[in-house]
């Protein structure tokens, strides 16, 4: 949402979008946008590379399934490489699909709460009924 | 020689850094003579790297020598578009309206003029795709170029004149504004500066980076970058109320309808133009009324021979002449003399004394 704001509203390079966003905050999103701006600058690589390096260190802090670490990835692919319109519109995509992998996560942790919970109980049924 | 060695470095971190690998390390082993001298740097696609300095033209070639013959220091289309990719820094649609003006400026004033294929979106051009030619334009500072001539440009000490520069491209209309802007702002002599606004449509005056002005223009001067003349000067008027207002380029006859309304509003303007003398701008459409409304009070004409002679001229408003300077702005080095017709420029490391050890098969193209 951010980096939509800083690439649509402020039409802010990357490597600026991504200081901005890093600057003066202390969560994830903005310690791997502070990655992203370092490895770019430092390193003198592209913002696609930086973003891919990123994501590979920041892998084993985030816990998220494959399909969603598929979707960061192409994120860095498209970033920078369309006009203005087109870069919101892929953002609001991912976005969208972010939330859709969010919702069904919820739903599945549902799923097996409501599981883990009937097996919780038919278990303790079933020592009972040893027990006796 | 510090001048000289903060000037290379300046081109490494600005320019150097975004070119292909082989145009970059072969540029690394050039003079840094050439390279402080460098005017522009031409690609094109599958024809070999070009320099421009001192008033001439040459092929780089991949031992960083500059030959007067094509060299095998051929640069492809992607390299081409990878080149322009990272002038952009990463990011096209950050400069997607400068794309479609077909140049960008970059970090450092130096402009990057881009030709290819136009993509059309509502009738105007909104892309360059297959790029074929990028044009490095290399911005410089010269200050106290202007400082002989700023003197004729205030009025008893109080006020400005309306003025205009008229100089064809590449002879530094836009490096002069640029002195004058810095002298009318901090004050000279008994003058004691003036607010001044500038509209820097193309970011060539003050070359904005993140908001801060690379070149100087002294204390008295605000910045609005990267919009349209008309609506700069408007918001100018609104936010800063200066008291001159400098823009470079004029030419569409919309800046120059608003350039009066400025005038008339009591603002004093100094503007460039191209031209090659007074006669042509005067033909040109939405000038003829500020000429006949005698509009500008003071005229600086650039104009240069064949023998690289500079002339600075300043007319007053009837056009008559009060000051003539020549200067030898851009003369040639020492190690600019052909060997047999051959070479014209050469590393340092093949002279010994200004003069050229080598052979004489690089001249060949070799």
């Amino acid at each position: 949402m951010e980096l939509e704001n800083e690439i649509h509203y402020m039409n802010r390079p990357l490597g600026q979008a991504f200081m901005s966003l890093s600057r003066g905050k202390t969560n994830r999103t903005s310690r791997f946008a502070r990655r992203v701006y370092e490895l770019h600058r430092k390193m003198e690589i592209s913002i696609e590379a930086a973003w891919r390096k990123s994501l590979e260190e920041f892998r084993s802090q985030w816990p998220i399934q494959r399909e969603e670490w598929d979707l960061l990835f192409c994120i860095g692919e498209i970033l920078g490489k369309t006009d203005r319109e087109s870069q919101s519109s892929f953002l609001f995509l991912m976005r969208e699909k972010f939330t859709a992998r969010e919702k069904a996560a919820e739903e599945d942790r549902a799923k097996k709460d409501k599981l883990y919970k009937n097996l919780g109980a038919l278990g303790g049924l079933a020592v009972v009924l040893v027990l006796i | 020689m510090q001048d000289k060695i903060s000037l290379k470095n300046r081109f490494v971190k600005e320019v150097l850094q975004f070119l292909p690998y082989r145009i970059k390390e072969s540029l690394m082993q050039t003079d840094a003579d050439i390279l402080t001298e460098l005017e522009e740097i031409r690609l094109r696609s599958g024809k070999p790297a070009m320099l421009h300095y001192l008033g001439t033209d040459g092929f780089l070639h991949e031992n960083g020598r500059v030959l007067d013959k094509p060299s095998n220091m051929f640069v492809s289309t992607e390299e081409l578009a990878d080149t322009v990719y990272k002038f952009c820094e990463n990011s096209w649609y950050a400069y997607q309206e400068d794309i479609s003006k077909g140049f960008i400026t970059i970090k450092g004033g130096h402009r990057i003029g881009i030709v290819g294929t136009p993509v059309f979106k509502n009738g105007s051009v909104f892309n360059i795709r297959d790029i074929s030619s990028v044009n490095i334009r290399l911005a410089r500072e010269v200050p106290g170029c202007g400082e002989r001539i700023v003197g004729y440009l205030v009025n008893e000490n109080r006020d400005i004149y309306n003025t205009l520069i008229v100089s064809p491209p590449g002879l530094g209309k836009t490096t002069l504004l640029r002195d004058i802007i810095r002298c009318l702002s901090d004050g000279f002599g008994s003058f004691r500066g003036v607010k001044i606004g500038v509209v820097d449509e193309r970011g060539e005056i003050a070359a904005c980076y993140k908001g801060f002005p690379q070149n100087n223009l002294g204390n008295r001067t605000d910045v609005i970058n990267g919009i349209h003349k008309k609506n700069g000067m408007e918001i100018l008027l609104r936010s800063m109320s200066p008291r001159v207002i400098a823009l470079d380029e004029m030419g569409n006859p919309e800046d120059v309808s608003s350039v009066m309304q400025v005038i008339n509003a009591g603002i004093r303007i100094i503007g460039t133009v191209h031209g090659y003398d007074l006669r042509a701008v005067k033909m040109r459409r939405g000038f003829c009324e500020l000429f006949e409304d005698k509009a500008f009070e003071r005229f600086i004409i650039i104009s240069v021979d064949s023998k690289l002679q500079y002339c600075v001229k300043v007319l007053d408003g009837d056009e008559n002449v009060l000051d003539v300077e020549y200067q030898s702005g851009r003369k040639h080095s020492y190690n600019s003399k052909f060997n047999n017709g051959g070479i014209c420029v050469l590393p340092a490391a093949c002279r010994t004394g200004g003069v050229y050890t080598g052979n004489t098969g690089v001249s060949d193209g070799a």
